[in-house]
């Protein structure tokens, strides 16, 4: 530590000797007093978690993340820009494909094209396609035209299990042009065409297809209500004493304030993309779903006519209890628009169910009867992160009381008036 | 501080190799550590946010730049953030008379018991009546023995707003400790 001086220029701002002495004192007092030291092991195991994390893969990765939502950003443009030019020129883009189409047949039928090798030959004796161009190129288009017309949609297994078998169920060449003219509007259409690498000129006819008008979610397709049968009684709760010492504390004050975090790796002007990795992540930690390296998240992006809409799975790796699947609904703009949770059997039947918010599931803490040391003590517990699990809790059905296994939010938060002593809080999370 | 020079050697090799990282922590922990602890003087919140601290100057690192700060100032801002962010997350921890938030570090630490005397105990007190930016001032320059320029650069204030800080902050330092009214907010 360097020797200490005393300010002078403070001294100007005494009115005299004596006030400049007084604070001269006061500041020795401060200067004297011994620094607080952490504890040892503390400061072993921060250091190791630290130098644990700097030489894992994500450290590193840090400094890429702005260039990579950079890139992301440019392609969630390009994506949402090529859909509103589809949006507006259905027409132009349905007579662009058709004008390619025939072009490409006038080319065939005129023999400008050499025809290729019997297909089946090509295909089995030099599947690397990128010798004999011209050839190929045929033999290319006609694959991808028989993707289009005979196969339904497939999982992407089977898809290319057909293709390492053969191409026997291709049309003849001489059939080919005529069905190449088809209207595009009466091609059935794969569900997926992009994922087809073989198949660089036909998918662009599937742009035509109009935009959904609103969102299909995956938890719709199973979605699942729960009919809970009498009154749920919350347990009290103790805090810092035993049940035999306890007395009902009413000073106690509750809130919930999820952190807001606000990732380093980016500026403070910077906004993550909708639909990203990255937004999801922000989301579910800006909500108190606090999202930890090795947690399972999906994150499936749709556009319809309403504007974006993302459908997040989200499960954290580790959970005090067990931890479900909760699964947000949002859209651009909006934010969140519900929750629900996957079931896959242990409270109710397999499916979605509705969940409350979490500050909506927050509010029952309302009518918890808490206990502590002292009637006259004043708690204060803010709230700040969240976990879907199961919990038990006491039904009461006609004077009968009964244990019931729910989805239930566990808040974690700290007491902030006295020792900042932790407290879970167990609140139904079920929509009912 | 370290030797600007061979810091600056450290800061570089940690920000092309986050894993030479360790050096700089050995150095500021202490640092980083007495300052937040002061802010906060509760034990556990000081420990969640020195870990965020270094977590976010590791992550940070290679953004740091010798053109205007120290490093040290750097970090410290970076500490001042944080505990200016947990103070906007919860109600302002209020005092009371068990003592409670005084005597946590002790139960944690069995060897600040000794050094725990009843004058440092009022001292603390009488510093968390003053304002935030009073406290990070004083604390600052007569804990962690930063400069005024520094201070200035750590609380983005010109140094003589500093100044001004440094001398009410002492001045109703002074009055709390004659008066020992320590619970009310100046």
């Amino acid at each position: 530590m360097r020797p200490y001086e005393w300010d002078k220029s403070i001294e100007e701002l005494c009115s005299s000797k004596e006030e400049a002495q007084e604070l001269k004192e006061v500041a020795s007092l401060l200067r004297s007093m011994p620094g607080v030291r952490a504890s040892s092991s503390f400061q072993a195991e921060l250091k190791a978690r630290l130098m644990e994390k700097a030489l894992s893969e994500d450290m590193y990765a840090l400094e890429g993340n702005k260039k990579e939502n950079k890139v992301l950003h440019l392609m969630n443009i390009g994506y949402r820009y090529g859909g509103k030019i589809l949006k507006a020129r259905p027409l132009f883009t349905a007579v662009a494909a058709v004008f390619v189409i025939l072009m490409m047949a006038v080319f065939y039928s005129q023999g400008r094209v050499e025809p290729p090798a019997p297909p089946q030959i090509a295909s089995s004796e030099n599947p690397a396609k990128s010798e004999s161009a011209p050839e190929m190129l045929v033999e290319q288009f006609a694959e991808s035209g028989k993707e289009e017309r005979n196969i339904p949609p497939a999982e992407p297994g089977q898809q290319e299990s057909e293709d390492s078998h053969g191409t026997g169920n291709i049309a003849p060449p001489g059939d080919t042009p005529p069905e190449k003219t088809t209207p595009p509007e009466e091609t059935p259409i794969k569900e997926n065409p992009d994922e087809d690498p073989t198949g660089p000129a036909v998918p662009e006819v599937t742009e035509t297809q109009p935009l959904k008008s609103d969102p299909e979610f995956e938890a719709w397709k199973n979605r699942q209500n729960f009919v809970v049968a009498g009154q749920i009684n919350l347990p009290p709760v103790y805090y810092g004493v035993e049940r035999d010492a306890a007395l009902p504390a009413k000073r106690v004050n509750c809130s919930w304030t999820p952190w807001k975090t606000t990732p380093v790796s980016k500026g403070p002007g910077d906004t993550v993309v909708f639909g990203t990795e990255d937004w999801a992540e922000e989301t579910l930690s800006n909500n108190g779903f606090i999202f930890s390296d090795g947690d399972y998240l999906e994150c499936n992006l749709q556009e319809t006519q309403k504007g974006l809409f993302a459908e997040v799975f989200y499960r954290p790796q580790k959970s005090a209890g067990k931890a479900l699947t909760l699964v947000l609904h949002c859209q651009e703009g909006a934010g969140i628009l519900s929750y629900y949770y996957k079931e896959e059997g242990e409270a109710a039947q397999p499916g979605y169910y509705p969940l409350l918010t979490p500050s909506e599931a927050f509010k029952q803490a309302d009518t918890l009867q808490w206990y502590a040391s002292s009637p006259r003590l004043d708690l204060s517990f803010q709230f700040q992160e969240v976990i879907l699990t199961y919990n038990d809790f006491l039904l009461v059905e006609n004077g009968r009381q009964d244990t019931v296994r729910l989805p239930a939010y566990c808040f974690l938060g700290r007491e902030m008036n006295h020792n900042g002593g932790q407290l879970k809080l167990f609140l139904p999370a079920v929509k009912r | 501080m370290l030797i600007d020079k061979k810091e600056q050697e450290i800061i570089s090799r940690a920000q092309d190799n986050p894993g030479s990282f360790a050096p700089l922590y050995d150095y500021y922990f202490p640092k980083i550590y007495n300052y937040i602890y002061h802010r906060v003087q509760n034990t556990q919140l000081a420990e969640d946010l020195v870990s965020e601290t270094f977590y976010k100057a590791l992550a940070n690192i290679k953004k740091f730049k010798w053109q205007d700060r120290s490093f040290a100032c750097w970090l410290y801002t970076i500490a001042r953030n944080q505990v200016i962010d947990q103070f906007r997350r919860q109600e302002p921890l209020l005092l009371d008379d068990t003592k409670d938030d005084l005597a946590a570090p002790a139960d944690d630490n069995p060897e600040e018991k000794v050094l725990y005397d009843v004058t440092k105990e009022e001292l603390l007190k009488a510093i968390k009546t003053l304002s935030a930016d009073q406290q990070d001032a004083l604390l600052l320059r007569f804990q962690e023995d930063l400069k005024i320029k520094e201070i200035a650069l750590v609380l983005n204030k010109n140094e003589g707003a500093i100044k001004a800080l440094l001398f009410r902050g002492l001045k109703n330092l002074r009055k709390k400790l004659e008066g020992g009214d320590y619970n009310e907010a100046v």
